[in-house]
C-alpha cells in the first residue's frame, strides 16, 4: 500500500490529485494540506510514504516545506508538482531533497508510474 | 476523464478561479491606489499561473491563452520601470474576459467570447520573444582530461568498477536538466562521477541537453544495481553502460583524453565549503557598513528630533522597533566580519620554533625558545604583514644577540641562550616583542657609530636621551656589517623592520641593556577591522 499525502494550495490539483489515486486499490491518499506549515506537521503525524509537493504556495513555499520535511526525515521520499518554466525551482527542490517531479499537465498513468516507483525506491535497494 | 469526474472538478474549477479572481481584484486594487510594487505583481502573477494551471488540465484552451499571456504581461510590467496607467487598464480589461469565460462555461462548456481583441492590446505591449535555437547537437566522443585518466587508472587498479554510462531520455522528455539532476545524484550514492559530457550536467536546463548525457562512473557496484537505482525517474529512453578496461586509453571508441581539458571535480560529498576572498573585498564591505551605520544614526536623530511633535503617532513606537533590529543587525553584521577577519596568532606562529631551532644549529650556539600570547587574536590582514618582522628579529637575536657558548661562559651566564616572543594585548595596542638574554647593545657605541657616519651632528646628538639614540639602529646606514661589528647590536634589515611596522601604523620600540639582552618591541595600533595600508 502506498500511502500519499498531497500538498497544494489548489484546490483543484488536490481535487484532481485524488480522483486520480483514489481508483487504484494499492495506493491510499492519507492526507491533504493546503499549506507548507501544515504539510511539516501532517508529515511528522502520519509519516505517509511519499508526499506531493506544490513548488509554489503563498507564505511557505514548495521548496521551504521540503527542507523541513527533509530535516526532520531525510529518507522522505517527496515529489514536486510543477508547471512548464519552473526548471530552475525544480533544480533547487532537488537539491535541497526531492527525490522526484511531475509537470502539469499530468496523466493519470504518469502520475500513478512515478509515485508508485519512487514509494519503491527505498524497498529494493533494501531486499 | 469520465464526465462525472469532469462536472465535479468543472465545479471546484468554477468556484476557486471565482475566489482567486477576487483576490487579484484586491491586488489590482491596492496597485491602483498606491502605485505598482514586485510583491503585488508576483502575487498576482502566481495566481494567473494557478488558474492556467488548472485550466490547461481541464482543457479551456481559450482561458490557458489568455492567463498565459497575462502571465507575459505581468512579467514584463514587474521588470519594466515605467509603465502608464494605459497598461495597468489592460490588466483589468483581462479580468473582465477571464469572468466572461468563467460565464461561458457556467453555461454550458462552449466558448463563445472572443478573446483575440485583448490578445492583440497584450501582443501590442509585450516585446517580441527571440526564438531561441534548439538544435545543439552532443559531440559523441567522451573527452577526458590526462588527470581524469591517472584516476581511472588507479580505480582500475584499486579493482573497482569504471563505467561509462549512456543516458538517453525520450524524444519529448521535458525539464532534463532536474532530470539530469536526479539521475547524477543518485549515482553519485553509488560511486564516484568522475566528468560528465556535456560537461558540468548538473548545472544544465532542458535547453542545454540534446536527447540524453553520458558520464563516467567509479563505483564497486555492479551494472545491474546502476540501472536499479535509475528506474524510479521517469522519462529515460535508454541506459547504456559500458566497461571501461585497463586499455582503455587505445582501445576504447568511446573515450578521448584531451590536453586541453582542465581538472574539474564534480562537487564532492564532503567537500569544505569554504571560498577564498581577497581581503579588499572584506573592507569594502566594513566600509559599507560604516556608511550604514552613519545612516543609521542620522535617523535616529531625526527620530529624537520628530518624538516631542509627533509622541501620539502610532508610526513613532514603529519607527523605534525599526531603528533598533537596524543596531541589532549592524551588531551582528560586525561581529561576522570579524570573525572572519580575525584568527589566531598561533596558526602563524607554529612555524617559529622550527624556524630558531634551524638558525641555532647554524650557529652552533645553544638557545632556548619560548613563545607566549598564542592564543591572542588578531586581523589575519595585520598578521600577515608582521611574519616577515618576526622572522628578521629572531635571526637577529640568534645572530647578533646570544653570545657563542664560550662568551657566555666567560660572562658567566648562563650556557643557554633564551630568546622569547611574546603578544600582548591592551586596549588600543598589541605588543610583539622579541627578548633575549644575549650582548645588549652598547649605546656609546651607537653614537660613535651615527657620528663617524656622518648621520647626526654632534649637537643634535647631544639633544637625544637613549631611547632616540637607539631609534637611530633602524636608519638604512646602520644596516651594513662592519657598523654591526662595531656595536655588537643588530644586523640587517632593521629598518625594513620599522618601515613595515610603520605601515600598520606602529612604531618599534628598543630597550637595552650592555651584556644583559635586548628587547625589541613592535607596537600596533589594535584597528581590528580596517587593513591600514599607508
Amino acid at each position: 500500500m502506498v500511502r500519499v499525502l498531497i500538498v497544494d494550495d489548489t484546490q483543484f490539483i488536490r481535487a484532481s490529485l485524488r480522483l486520480m489515486l483514489e481508483r487504484h486499490d494499492d495506493i491510499e491518499i492519507v492526507g491533504e494540506a493546503d499549506t507548507g506549515t501544515k504539510a511539516v506537521s501532517m508529515y511528522q503525524r502520519l509519516k505517509p510514504d511519499v508526499v506531493t509537493m506544490d513548488i509554489s504556495m503563498p507564505n511557505m513555499d514548495g521548496i521551504e516545506a521540503v527542507r523541513r520535511i527533509i530535516s526532520a526525515d531525510p529518507n522522505a521520499k517527496v515529489c514536486m508538482i510543477t508547471s512548464m518554466g519552473k526548471e530552475q525551482v525544480v533544480k533547487e527542490s532537488i537539491l535541497t531533497g526531492a527525490k522526484g517531479f511531475i509537470v502539469k499537465p499530468f496523466y493519470e498513468d504518469k502520475v500513478v508510474d512515478v509515485l508508485k516507483k519512487l514509494a519503491g525506491k527505498k524497498e529494493e535497494k533494501n531486499t | 476523464m469520465s464526465d462525472n469526474k469532469k462536472a465535479m472538478l468543472t465545479d471546484i474549477f468554477l468556484k476557486e478561479t471565482a475566489q482567486q479572481l477576487q483576490n487579484i481584484d484586491k491586488l489590482l486594487m491596492d496597485m491602483d491606489h498606491d502605485g505598482l510594487d514586485s510583491y503585488h505583481i508576483e502575487e498576482i502573477c502566481r495566481i494567473v499561473h494557478s488558474i492556467k494551471g488548472a485550466a490547461n488540465m481541464m482543457d479551456f484552451e481559450e482561458i490557458s491563452k489568455l492567463t498565459h499571456n497575462m502571465e507575459e504581461l505581468l512579467q514584463y510590467i514587474g521588470s519594466s520601470n515605467q509603465i502608464d496607467n494605459s497598461v495597468l487598464d489592460i490588466v483589468f480589461q483581462c479580468m473582465d474576459y477571464l469572468e466572461l469565460l468563467l460565464a461561458d462555461i457556467d453555461n454550458g462548456n462552449r466558448f463563445t467570447t472572443d478573446i483575440s481583441p485583448i490578445l492583440e492590446k497584450i501582443a501590442y505591449i509585450v516585446p517580441n520573444k527571440v526564438f531561441k535555437d534548439n538544435s545543439q547537437r552532443s559531440n559523441s566522443v567522451f573527452r577526458i582530461s590526462e588527470y581524469d585518466e591517472k584516476v581511472i587508472d588507479d580505480a582500475i587498479k584499486r579493482k573497482e568498477n569504471v563505467y561509462l554510462v549512456i543516458i538517453e531520455f525520450m524524444p519529448n522528455s521535458i525539464m532534463k536538466g532536474a532530470r539530469s539532476l536526479l539521475i547524477i545524484n543518485q549515482l553519485k550514492e553509488m560511486g564516484h562521477i568522475i566528468r560528465t559530457h556535456p560537461d558540468q550536467i548538473e548545472k544544465a536546463l532542458d535547453n542545454d541537453i540534446s536527447n540524453g548525457f553520458s558520464l563516467i562512473l567509479i563505483t564497486s557496484e555492479s551494472r545491474q544495481a546502476i540501472i536499479d537505482c535509475l528506474d524510479y525517474i521517469d522519462e529515460i529512453q535508454n541506459i547504456t553502460i559500458h566497461v571501461i578496461e585497463e586499455d582503455f586509453k587505445t582501445n576504447n571508441p568511446y573515450i578521448e583524453t584531451s590536453k586541453h581539458l582542465s581538472t574539474r571535480f564534480l562537487f564532492r560529498q564532503n567537500e569544505r565549503r569554504e571560498i577564498v576572498v581577497a581581503i579588499e573585498q572584506i573592507d569594502k564591505i566594513v566600509r559599507l557598513l560604516f556608511e550604514l551605520t552613519d545612516n543609521r544614526q542620522e535617523l535616529e536623530q531625526i527620530y529624537s528630533s520628530l518624538l516631542t511633535a509627533h509622541s501620539a503617532d502610532g508610526n513613532m513606537d514603529k519607527l523605534e522597533n525599526v531603528i533598533q533590529q537596524m543596531k541589532k543587525c549592524h551588531q551582528r553584521l560586525e561581529e561576522v566580519l570579524m570573525d572572519i577577519r580575525i584568527c589566531t596568532v598561533e596558526n602563524v606562529f607554529s612555524r617559529f620554533p622550527r624556524l630558531v631551532r634551524e638558525l641555532t644549529r647554524r650557529s652552533g650556539k645553544k638557545v632556548d625558545f619560548t613563545m607566549e600570547g598564542n592564543t591572542i587574536k588578531m586581523d589575519k590582514a595585520i598578521i600577515e604583514k608582521i611574519v616577515d618582522p618576526i622572522i628578521h628579529l629572531l635571526r637577529n637575536a640568534v645572530d647578533h644577540g646570544i653570545e657563542p657558548v664560550s662568551e657566555r661562559e666567560q660572562k658567566g651566564k648562563n650556557l643557554t641562550g633564551h630568546i622569547q616572543l611574546s603578544v600582548e594585548k591592551n586596549n588600543d595596542h598589541i605588543v610583539i616583542s622579541v627578548k633575549d638574554d644575549g650582548r645588549g647593545i652598547n649605546i656609546d657605541k651607537v653614537r660613535k657609530a651615527a657620528l663617524s657616519r656622518g648621520m647626526v651632528t654632534e649637537q643634535a646628538l647631544s639633544q637625544l636621551n637613549d631611547k632616540d639614540t637607539l631609534q637611530m639602529i633602524f636608519k638604512p646606514g646602520f644596516s651594513t656589517a662592519d657598523v654591526i661589528s662595531e656595536i655588537s647590536g643588530r644586523g640587517i634589515g632593521m629598518d625594513v623592520v620599522k618601515t613595515n611596522v610603520e605601515r600598520l601604523g606602529g612604531t618599534v620600540e628598543i630597550e637595552t641593556a650592555e651584556n644583559q639582552g635586548t628587547k625589541i618591541s613592535m607596537i600596533i595600533p589594535a584597528k581590528y577591522c580596517l587593513s591600514l595600508e599607508k
